[in-house]
C-alpha cells in the first residue's frame, strides 16, 4: 500500500518533546508513576524513517522499540538504518493501523507525532482503540495534533491550495507541493495594502522558506488535515478510558503570556475541570497546535506539578549566563532554544553548576549538596524547568566532553556524516556540522587518539568542545 | 417562535438590494430585467419590512410580498403598513418549506442573511424557489458568509458557543460572547499577528449592533460558502452567477501586480474560476451575490455604452487639493457618504462632477450630464463607468427625483415620518437609513408634514434645535420630498 508518504519525504527527525525520558519525567511531576523509560517498551505510530526512535533506541539499549508506518519506501530506509548500526532493540514495519496486530502486547510509551489531525476518522477511532488495547497500566500516550482555534487560520491556504491545484490539474505529488505553494505565497503576496491577516499568511511562507516545502506539503497541503479542539480529544480519549495527563512539554502547561486576570480565571477553571482549564488556554493563546500527554482513566493525576518528585530525577542545562546584575539575579540565555530569562539571585547558583556539568546531568542530590533546605532547591529547579531553561531526566544524561583520550562521536552521528552533514545527537536533536567537522566526526570512532587527531584538524580542542556541547560525542569508556 | 421573535433583527432597507440596484447590475450584463417602478418583488426573510415598505411607498406601481418564519417581525411590520395605507404590500409568516407553487413569477426575489444561517433543506428551498419563480429576465440576491474569509469569523464564532452553551437568555449570550472575544484580545501579553487580528476584530465587533452578534455569529445554522460552491448549487438549480451586487466588489482593486498576473492567467477559464481567485486574494468574508435564470445570454465585459440609459447620483463635495505640484485646474471632489476621493484635472469630468453635486440628492440623465461635460459622451461614459467601479456615484434605471433644497414648507418623505416616530434608523429616499440619536431631530422629521413654515417648525421645537443646518441636513441625506 503506498500512501503519500511514499512519494514525498517527510522530515523524519529526533522529537525531543516526545522523548520517554522526558513524558516520564513530566509524569512523576504529576504523580503519575510512569515506567522507567531505559526499560520501557516503546512503540512509534507513524515512524517514518524512524527519524524519532532509532537514536532512541541506540541510546537506550535496554528499552525495546515498534515502529510502524503506512509508507514502505521510510520504512526500508529504517530497516537499513538498523541494520547498518546492528540495533537488535528496535523493529520497524510497514503497517496500516488498523490492521495492528492485537498480539504486539502492551507498551508503556505510545507515540504518535504528526498523525492524529491527518489521517482519516477510520484511522484515528482505531488510534484510539489502540491506545485502549495496548497501553500499560501506567503508560503514557503522547499525541500531537493541529488545535484550534489557532489552525482555523491555516484553513484559507489550505483550501486556497486544493482550489488552485484542482484548477490547474496537477496530480503529480511535486508538482502539487509547488503549485500549493505558489498559491500561498500568491495569497500572502495579493494585497497592496497589507493588512493583519496577510502578516499571518507571510509568516507561513517564511515557515515554508525556513522548514522546506515537503513539511507544509504535508502539515497543511497533504490529503487529510483535521484540527480539533482540545476538548474534542479529550472527549474522544476518554470514550476510549484515558484522561489528559499535561501538555509534553511543562512550559507550555504554565500561563506565562497572559495577563494576571486571566490567569486567576484559568486557576478557577482547573479547580472545576483540567479540561475546561485546557481548554480555555488555548482559546486565549489561539492556539495552532498541541503535543498532549494522555494516561489511563483511574490514575490519581495531580493537577500542579509536585516540586518533591524532582528529588529522584537528574538536570540539565546548557544556559549561559549572559549578564550578572547588581542585585545578583542574571539574564541567562539559552543556546538551543535562544531563548533569554532572568532569573533571581538564588537560581544562579544552579545554572552555573549544571553549566559546568553539561552536557551531562546532575543528580539533585549532587545540586542540593550544599544546601540545608532541599524544598527550596526543588521548588528551584521547577521554576528553572517551568520556564524551559533546564531539562529533568529519569535517565542521567551522559555524554562525551570532548577531553577523551580516544574521542568517539556515538554510531547514529557517524552513520549519519557518511551521506550528509545533518546528525542526530544523543540528546534527541539535529544539528548541521561544517565540512570540516563532518570530515572530524568521520573519524572519532573511539580508537584515534587526540595526538593523532590533532595532526589532521587545526583547533582541534576547540573543535571537539564544540561537537561534544552539542551531546555528539560517548562517554569515555577506557 | 423563533429566535427572531425573540431579538428583532434590524429594521433596515439596503441600498444593495434594491429592485433599482438589481435592474441597473442586469442591464451592465446585458440582461432585460423590469424597472423597478414596475416590478413585482418577493423578499425572503423580510423580517418587519424594514426593506420591502419603504420600496412600497416610494412605487406605488410595483407591488412586493415579504415572507418570514417570525410572526413578531410580520406584525410589526404590518402595522406599519396600515399606518401608511399601503395596498401594494404583503408580509405574510410563513415557513419557506411550505411557499405555495402557485405564488408565480417575480422580476426581483432577494433573501438578505438568509442561505447562510438556516438549514441545508431550507438552503435548497431557497434556491428552488428562485429557480421557479424568477421571471426570464429575473433577477435574485441572496447573501451569505464567503470563504475563506469566514475562517477567521469562524474562529470566534467557535469561541462564543462554546463560551455561551450553558446561558440560554439571549441577552446573556450576548454579554458572555463579547467576553470571551475580550477574554481572548485582550487577555494576553502576547502581541503575535493572530492576537492582533483578534484585537481588531474586536474592535470592529463592538462597533456593531448586539443583534449581528445574536443573529449572525452565534446563529444555530451558520454556514459559509466558496463562491465556486455557491456558483455549483445556483448551476444544479439552472441558475448562472450575474455581479456581485456591489460593483466596487468585482473590481480587482489593492492588489499587487503578482496577484493581478494570477488573475489574467485564470481569465479564460470563466467567470467563477475567476472570482473565486479573487475571493482567495482578498481574503473575501462575505458576498452579496446576483443570479438570473441559465439561459439568459449574458455578457461578461462592460460595455460602457451602457451606461447612456442610466441616470446618476452623488452627495460630492469639492476638497481642499493635497498635492500642491498638482498641474493648473486639478479639483478633489469626495464622496460625502464613502469618503471616496476623486481627483481630476478633466475638463469633461470637471463639470459633471459639479453638476452632480449640486443635483444631490437627485439623479441626473446622461443625457443631461453630457450637456453639462461639453458632449464628449465617449469620454464620459468611460469616466461614470470608472467612478462607479470605485463607488465614487451611484446610478440607477429611473431619475431620482426628490427635494434639493429647503422649501418653506418642508415635507419629509412619510416613510421617513412614520420610523422617526417610532426609531432610530430613518430610512432615506435612497433606500438607506440614517441613525438618528437625537430626538429633537427625530421629533422635527414627524412635524415635517408640509403643513408647517420653519417659524411654526421652531415654534413647536421651542428652539431646542438649530433649523436651517438642520433641515438641510435633512435634504442632504434623501429625507425631504417637497
Amino acid at each position: 500500500m503506498s500512501s503519500a508518504y511514499d512519494e514525498i519525504e517527510y522530515v523524519s527527525r529526533p522529537f525531543r518533546q516526545t522523548h520517554p525520558d522526558r513524558l516520564a519525567a513530566i509524569a512523576r511531576l504529576f504523580g503519575v508513576n510512569a515506567p522507567n523509560p531505559a526499560s520501557a517498551r516503546i512503540l512509534d505510530i507513524g515512524c517514518g524513517e524512524g527519524g524519532n526512535i532509532i537514536p532512541m533506541a541506540l541510546a537506550m539499549p535496554d528499552a525495546r522499540f515498534l515502529g510502524f508506518d503506512l509508507a514502505a519506501a521510510p520504512v526500508a530506509r529504517a530497516q537499513a538504518r538498523i541494520g547498518e548500526l546492528g540495533l537488535t532493540n528496535i523493529t520497524v514495519e510497514t503497517l496500516d493501523l488498523l490492521d495492528f496486530p492485537l498480539a504486539a502486547g502492551e507498551f508503556d510509551y505510545i507515540l504518535a507525532q504528526g498523525f492524529y489531525s491527518w489521517i482519516p476518522d477510520s484511522v484515528r477511532e482505531g488510534y484510539l482503540r489502540l491506545l485502549a488495547k495496548h497501553l500499560t497500566p501506567n503508560g503514557i500516550a503522547y499525541v500531537s495534533f493541529n488545535a484550534y482555534p489557532g489552525a482555523m487560520l491555516r484553513h484559507p491556504w489550505r483550501d486556497g491550495a486544493a482550489f488552485h491545484t484542482a484548477v490547474m490539474g496537477v496530480t503529480d505529488p511535486k508538482e502539487r507541493m509547488i503549485e500549493s505553494c505558489r498559491m500561498l505565497q500568491w495569497m500572502a503576496a495579493a494585497s497592496s495594502n497589507p493588512d493583519t491577516w496577510t502578516t499571518i499568511a507571510n509568516e507561513m511562507v517564511q515557515a515554508v522558506q525556513t522548514k522546506g516545502m515537503n513539511w507544509v506539503s504535508h502539515d497543511d497541503f497533504g490529503p487529510y488535515f483535521q484540527p480539533f479542539y482540545f476538548h474534542q480529544v479529550a472527549e474522544a480519549a476518554s470514550q476510549h478510558g484515558l484522561q489528559y495527563l499535561s501538555d509534553a512539554v511543562y512550559s507550555d502547561t504554565l500561563p506565562h503570556n497572559v495577563v494576571p486576570d486571566v490567569q486567576q480565571i484559568l486557576a478557577g477553571l482547573a479547580q472545576k475541570s483540567a479540561i475546561l482549564r485546557e481548554q480555555y488556554y488555548d482559546f486565549v493563546e489561539l492556539r495552532p497546535f498541541r503535543q498532549s500527554l494522555f494516561c489511563r482513566e483511574g490514575i490519581g493525576v495531580e493537577r500542579s506539578a509536585k516540586a518533591e518528585a524532582l528529588r529522584e530525577m537528574s538536570f540539565s542545562s546548557p544556559a549561559q549566563i549572559a549578564s550578572v546584575s547588581s542585585d545578583g539575579s542574571c539574564t541567562v540565555r539559552h543556546p538551543l532554544t535562544g531563548m533569554t530569562v532572568e532569573v533571581p539571585a538564588p537560581m544562579r547558583k544552579i545554572v552555573e553548576q549544571l553549566r559546568l556539568a553539561w552536557p551531562c546531568s546532575l543528580p539533585f542530590a549532587q545540586i542540593a549538596l550544599a544546601e540545608s533546605n532541599r524544598s527550596q532547591v526543588a521548588e528551584t529547579l521547577l521554576q528553572l524547568y517551568g520556564v524551559s531553561l533546564i531539562e529533568a531526566h529519569l535517565i542521567p544524561q551522559r555524554c562525551g566532553n570532548g577531553k577523551e583520550a580516544r574521542p568517539k562521536a556515538w554510531d547514529l552521528a557517524r552513520a549519519e556524516v557518511a551521506a550528509g552533514l545533518i546528525v542526530t545527537t544523543r540528546i534527541h536533536t539535529q544539528i548541521q556540522l561544517d565540512e570540516v567537522s563532518a570530515s572530524l566526526v568521520r573519524r572519532l570512532n573511539g580508537t584515534v587518539t587526540r595526538e593523532q587527531l590533532a595532526t589532521e584538524f587545526n583547533d582541534l580542542d576547540g573543535r571537539l568542545e564544540w561537537l561534544a556541547n552539542f551531546g555528539l560525542l560517548d562517554p569515555d569508556h577506557s | 417562535m423563533t429566535d427572531y421573535d425573540v431579538i428583532a433583527y434590524p429594521h433596515r432597507p439596503f441600498s444593495q438590494m434594491h429592485p433599482d440596484r438589481l435592474a441597473m447590475m442586469g442591464r451592465m450584463f446585458g440582461m432585460q430585467p423590469a424597472y423597478p417602478d414596475k416590478c413585482r418583488m418577493l423578499e425572503m426573510a423580510c423580517g418587519s419590512g424594514g426593506h420591502l415598505i419603504p420600496l412600497a411607498d416610494h412605487f406605488p406601481e410595483s407591488s412586493f410580498w415579504g415572507v418570514d418564519l417570525a410572526a413578531t417581525g410580520i406584525e410589526l411590520g404590518q402595522k406599519r403598513i396600515d399606518t401608511l395605507g399601503l395596498t401594494n404590500i404583503r408580509l405574510s409568516a410563513m415557513d419557506l418549506l411550505d411557499f405555495p407553487a402557485d405564488a408565480g413569477e417575480f422580476d426581483f426575489i432577494v433573501a438578505h442573511g438568509l442561505l447562510s444561517w438556516v438549514p441545508a433543506e431550507v438552503r435548497a428551498k431557497i434556491f428552488e424557489i428562485c429557480q421557479k419563480h424568477l421571471k426570464p429576465q429575473g433577477i435574485a440576491y441572496l447573501s451569505y458568509n464567503a470563504y475563506p474569509g469566514s475562517h477567521i469569523r469562524q474562529m470566534w464564532r467557535d469561541m462564543m458557543l462554546f463560551h455561551t452553551r450553558q446561558f440560554s437568555k439571549p441577552e446573556d449570550k450576548i454579554q458572555q460572547a463579547k467576553g470571551i472575544w475580550h477574554l481572548v484580545a485582550n487577555g494576553t501579553l502576547r502581541d503575535d499577528a493572530g492576537h492582533q487580528l483578534a484585537k481588531e476584530e474586536f474592535a470592529k465587533k463592538l462597533e456593531g449592533p448586539d443583534t449581528a452578534i445574536f443573529h449572525d455569529d452565534l446563529a444555530p445554522f451558520w454556514q459559509p460558502f466558496y463562491f465556486h460552491e455557491f456558483a455549483a448549487i445556483a448551476g444544479q438549480h439552472g441558475m448562472q452567477y450575474v455581479a456581485e451586487a456591489n460593483y466596487s466588489d468585482m473590481q480587482p482593486t489593492g492588489l499587487t501586480p503578482q496577484a493581478m498576473q494570477a488573475l489574467d492567467a485564470v481569465s479564460k477559464a470563466g467567470v467563477v474560476l475567476w472570482e473565486q481567485y479573487l475571493d482567495f486574494f482578498k481574503m473575501r468574508r462575505f458576498r452579496q451575490t446576483l443570479v438570473c435564470r441559465a439561459d439568459v445570454a449574458l455578457h461578461r465585459t462592460v460595455d460602457p455604452a451602457c451606461f447612456e440609459q442610466f441616470h446618476f447620483s452623488a452627495s460630492i463635495q469639492e476638497v481642499p487639493l493635497d498635492d500642491p505640484q498638482a498641474p493648473e485646474g486639478t479639483v478633489s471632489f469626495q464622496n460625502g457618504i464613502n469618503k471616496v476621493t476623486v481627483t481630476t484635472n478633466n475638463p469633461v469630468t470637471i463639470p459633471a462632477i459639479r453638476a452632480l453635486s449640486e443635483h444631490w440628492p437627485c439623479s441626473m440623465s446622461f443625457d443631461e450630464l453630457a450637456a453639462v461635460a461639453g458632449e464628449n459622451r465617449q469620454a464620459l461614459r468611460e469616466v461614470l463607468h470608472a467612478f462607479f467601479s470605485s463607488q465614487f456615484l451611484n446610478v440607477h434605471t429611473i431619475a431620482r427625483t426628490l427635494a434639493n433644497k429647503v422649501s418653506e414648507k418642508p415635507v419629509a418623505w412619510r416613510v421617513a415620518r412614520l420610523e422617526a416616530s417610532l426609531d432610530m434608523a430613518v430610512p432615506h429616499f435612497h433606500h438607506g437609513s440614517i441613525e438618528l440619536e437625537d430626538q429633537s431631530v427625530r421629533k422635527l422629521i414627524t412635524l415635517l408634514d408640509g403643513s408647517r413654515t420653519h417659524a411654526e417648525l421652531d415654534a413647536e421645537m421651542k428652539n431646542t434645535i438649530d433649523l436651517q443646518p438642520t433641515l438641510f441636513k435633512m435634504m442632504r441625506a434623501g429625507i425631504l420630498v417637497g
